[in-house]
């Protein structure tokens, strides 16, 4: 894994009317301006879309939760397809730039059994941003229906939590991102039903995540 | 009403590959560009799928984007000067960029990334198109002798 990832996988937020930021979920980069996230995160709307920057640079530091600033750059949105879950962002600066060393590959290259790394901001709903590495193995390769597309998915052993959406998977060697953190499995839609912000349509130990290839074919 | 005619083919060549490539199967498998339209701006994801981002669910847009869409196809004076518009950048450029044009002009409206109706206005224009511009502007309710050119 990239030494400084954490300047490359950010959360995502919106700024609210009183101008604090609200998180929203995670976005990582895919292009030098580019950042993928999940169409599900942003919505149609990019007013007051940033990405949350100088939370943490690597996974090996102590990420301060008592530091509650965060500073934003502005984002908009480059492409979007909703029915594969996808949004390209665009840093809305026409001089910023970000660096990475992973590339994009797709739910081909981990078959079931695979470990995979994948990161994100858990719990942003209740403002934490803590950059946060899953190890976990797929679980199985699915087509999943969006209307009648059939959209390839991995399930991922693992449980994830809302500020997730939206983080990159990477195969063991970290060098390729495969998969996109999109949400887990709820026969049937939510349940309407919040214990403690929990759902339990999905308090379960699986997670779904689009395959990267449909990103790549957005760039 | 627009000064110039739409012809019925080639509405998605400006959009990415695989964008394009869902849209046409689902038109192709007999959704209509309406239907598909909606479902572009008020639904994500795969079905049986929560997300775990923080917002709400998505609502929908459609009606907003169409209503504007309408609006500028089918002559409301507010958009003429816009008109004028389309119409050099349909000889210069044609589909590609008259769809990106309306779509700019339909998001500020709306308050939608123009990045995201791109399609939805592909749609429409599709639509428009393929059932003539009168009709589609007797459906949206546009009475031609209360519009301006």
């Amino acid at each position: 894994m990239d030494i400084h990832i954490g300047r490359v996988v950010l959360p995502l937020g919106r700024i609210g009317s009183g101008g604090s930021i609200q998180p929203l979920g995670t976005c990582f980069a895919v292009g030098p301006r580019k950042f993928a996230t999940a169409a599900h995160v942003t919505g149609p709307s990019d007013e007051g879309l940033v990405a949350i920057v100088g939370r943490a640079d690597s996974l090996s530091d102590y990420q301060d939760t008592t530091d509650q600033r965060a500073n934003g750059a502005n984002l908009k949105i480059a492409s979007y397809d909703p029915l594969h879950d996808i949004a390209i962002l665009e840093l809305s600066d026409t001089v910023s730039k970000v660096s990475f060393i992973y590339n994009l590959g797709s739910s081909d290259m981990i078959s079931p059994g695979s470990p995979v790394q994948s990161l994100g901001y858990p719990h942003a709903d209740h403002g934490r941003l803590v950059l946060t590495q899953q190890s976990s193995m797929v679980g199985a390769r699915i087509l999943l229906g969006a209307d009648n597309l059939k959209v390839k998915h991995v399930v991922l052993n693992t449980q994830t939590r809302p500020g997730q959406s939206g983080g990159p998977v990477f195969t063991a060697d970290g060098k390729y991102v495969c998969a996109m953190i999109v949400g887990g499995y709820a026969p049937n839609g939510p349940s309407g039903i919040s214990l403690g912000g929990i759902d339990p349509q999905v308090l379960h130990q699986t997670t779904h995540a689009v395959s990267a290839e449909y990103i790549a074919g957005l760039l | 009403m627009l000064d110039f005619d739409l012809t019925v083919d080639g509405w998605f060549a400006g959009l990415p590959q695989s964008q394009a490539e869902s849209i046409l199967h689902l038109v192709d498998s007999g959704k209509s560009e309406e239907e598909v339209g909606e479902l572009w701006l008020s639904r994500t994801g795969s079905n049986n799928t929560v997300g775990f981002g923080v917002g709400g669910p998505i609502q929908s847009f459609y009606s907003n984007v169409k209503k504007e869409f309408a609006a500028f196809v089918c002559g409301d004076e507010k958009y003429s000067d816009e008109r004028k518009q389309a119409s050099e950048i349909w000889k210069n450029q044609g589909k590609v960029g008259l769809v990106s044009m309306v779509a700019a002009l339909v998001a500020s409206t709306v308050g939608l990334a123009a990045a995201a109706i791109v399609p939805v206005i592909a749609l429409l224009f599709s639509l428009a198109a393929k059932i003539g511009l009168n009709a589609f502007c007797a459906a949206c309710n546009f009475p031609a002798n209360k519009l301006g050119k």
